[in-house]
């Protein structure tokens, strides 16, 4: 079985729910204009469900992160490494709300609902950045988000302040994420 | 407070105003040539998933394949023009792995039986059974599935592998996790996941015990299997070496549970991470015409422990599609050949037809899915680009190679034209 450590993290999320009724007000904002957004939102604006992700979602979330660095972690609910990883970056980003992190699942968006009960289940909050694969041909998503990615997960991209950004491979240590973080991310 | 917040947003979002769709091409309708399926209502391999085939007799093409949740037996008298009714093999629905490198699969037995395995997922994550069924009448119905795996627990018994040997007997190899159970419960860790295996000596009417070939298997790739000698089966899957290398095990799995493994694949790939992506091998002396005594690469080697194998590696030592002549007794390989380092290139497969060796792999291009095709008829010691043989734009399964009477058929499924059977 995967290793998932659970318990401590749900009391955060409860902790941090405050926050959403600006989320509501956004979304009903953003409902009563009459245009669900089904891109890349600013950083901003987070909404409950996992966002669609096409081939060009990625240029999208590139620039909604502008002169920013952030973390964009490429994952799926059969990888057992992954799992682990998730539960570290929610741990993180309950610790530094202000760490910008993207969560890619590969897995189809047909089946969000078993991705976010997982996410939620892992310590995220429903205000993660999180995007589920959104066409059949996962090729071209792969493709899109890196055409040197052969498809092993979890898959790692560091974003740098400039648009630079740096792939990895492979389950990440808590420590490189922390140093990485310690470099990117101000405290709070 | 925190339930009531996010229904409220649901509601809002689902009850009032029209959620966002995604843009997907139609699932449930398959043109094919004049006519048009109705996916949604019609059972038929088309419309499935993961079929997996062979040619009984080399010429009746028999399809398993899974659709909602029941695995599917279907014939085809015409290379698949046109295809019999399906036969449901699972009276009860049950959900089923059929995504990643799970799929159900088909062997024919000693008497002609159909024998079927494949994965049932149950409650827990990345958990499931190894689930088998056969018929005894040529597929006009099926016996009650039953469950291969015998701890009982909730643990991952996936990726299951049948293998029927020249005697007759039917081998099941698969990923298991009871070990790593066992280990959590105790507190300790556990790398991976395990290989484990049983045999059936009464043409699938029941299994023996289950039988652990290797502790720290990687956990989501899918398992070679081929025929040894008159009894055994041989396997090839991806181990986690020490340090995290995740390069390629083999091992030869005798009747009796007992077995012994080593290192195949030398590729260095140090990596924790879930590559999706197992190898594929056959016998490199399974037919009469074999020219093994010809090629000094083989000669020298005990013919029996010679096979084929095809397999992905991202490691410092070897990157992309790679193919071997491995000696599964001594773990020496020789004939080493990049077959695609494209990072679009995956799935590879291999058949052998008197003496030509087919290789065939899935690329993607940036826009289209392509199978590619090589071919040696020098057992393996060089190869010429025979191209592509099929392409699509839409989803796609991973590419089959199936022995027929008269050569070798390239057996895949896309969302867009449906199954496909093409002699190569």
């Amino acid at each position: 079985m995967a290793s998932i450590s659970r318990g401590t993290h749900l009391s955060r999320v409860t902790v941090s729910k405050p926050f959403n009724w600006f989320s509501i007000a956004i979304v009903t904002a953003v409902c009563i204009a009459g245009s669900l957004p089904n891109a890349a939102e600013p950083s901003s604006v987070k909404t409950f469900e996992n966002k669609p992700f096409y081939h060009n979602s990625l240029r999208k979330i590139e620039s909604s992160y502008l002169g920013q660095p952030f973390l964009l972690s490429v994952w799926s609910r059969e990888c057992a490494p992954c799992i682990k990883e998730l539960a570290t970056l929610a741990r993180l980003k309950a610790e530094y709300p202000a760490l910008n992190l993207v969560l890619i699942s590969t897995d189809p968006i047909e089946n969000t609902s078993e991705t976010n009960s997982l996410l939620t289940e892992l310590g995220h909050p429903n205000t993660v950045n999180s995007w589920a694969y959104a066409d059949e041909q996962a090729e071209k998503l792969r493709y899109s988000i890196d055409k040197n990615w052969y498809g092993e997960m979890p898959r790692s991209y560091f974003y740098d302040s400039k648009g630079k950004r740096k792939a990895t491979s492979g389950l990440l240590s808590e420590a490189l994420l922390r140093n990485w973080i310690h470099k990117s991310v101000k405290p709070r | 407070m925190y339930s009531i917040i996010t229904t409220l947003i649901k509601w809002v979002t689902i009850g009032v105003f029209i959620a966002p769709v995604p843009a997907y091409p139609s699932e449930h309708n398959r043109e094919l040539g004049s006519a048009t399926l109705d996916c949604e209502k019609t059972v038929h391999v088309h419309c499935g998933k993961t079929p997996s085939a062979l040619m009984r007799s080399g010429h009746q093409l028999w399809v398993v394949f899974t659709q909602q949740d029941r695995v599917y037996f279907t014939t085809s008298n015409n290379q698949g023009a046109s295809y019999s009714p399906a036969v449901a093999v699972n009276s009860q629905p049950e959900k089923i792995y059929n995504n990643g490198e799970n799929r159900p699969k088909i062997a024919i037995g000693k008497h002609g039986e159909v024998l079927l395995s494949w994965s049932k997922k149950t409650a827990g994550k990345f958990t499931g059974d190894i689930r088998f069924s056969r018929s005894i009448d040529n597929g006009k119905t099926f016996e009650l599935p039953y469950t291969v795996n015998d701890d009982g627990l909730l643990a991952t018994h996936r990726f299951d592998s049948l293998q029927v040997t020249d005697s007759g007997k039917i081998y099941l190899a698969w990923i298991d996790k009871r070990n790593r159970v066992a280990a959590r419960k105790n507190g300790e860790s556990y790398v991976g996941a395990a290989l484990y295996y049983a045999v059936s000596n009464d043409n699938g009417a029941s299994f023996s015990d289950n039988y652990k070939v290797a502790d720290s298997s990687c956990e989501c790739c899918r398992i070679a299997i081929a025929a040894h000698g008159e009894d055994e089966a041989a396997v090839l899957w991806r181990h986690i070496f020490p340090g995290s290398i995740r390069d390629h095990a083999a091992a030869i799995l005798k009747p009796n549970g007992e077995s012994s493994h080593i290192r195949a694949t030398m590729d260095n790939w140090q990596i924790n991470a879930c590559p999706h992506h197992g190898p594929d091998m056959i016998r490199a002396t399974n037919t009469s015409t074999s020219t093994s005594t010809n090629n000094p690469n083989i000669s020298g080697m005990k013919n029996d422990n010679a096979y084929h194998i095809v397999w992905f590696s991202n490691g410092d030592d070897h990157k992309g599609i790679y193919y071997g002549l491995q000696n599964l007794n001594t773990g020496l390989q020789s004939q080493l050949y990049r077959v695609d380092d494209n990072a679009g290139a995956s799935h590879p497969q291999l058949a052998q037809y008197g003496d030509r060796l087919f290789i065939a792999w899935k690329l993607f291009d940036g826009e289209n899915t392509h199978i590619r095709l090589i071919l040696s008829e020098d057992n393996g010691l060089s190869f010429v680009d025979k191209g592509t043989v099929l392409s699509t734009g839409a989803s796609s399964d991973h590419p089959l190679l199936i022995e027929g009477k008269d050569g070798i058929y390239l057996s895949w499924h896309t969302s867009q034209q449906g199954y496909r059977v093409k002699a190569l």
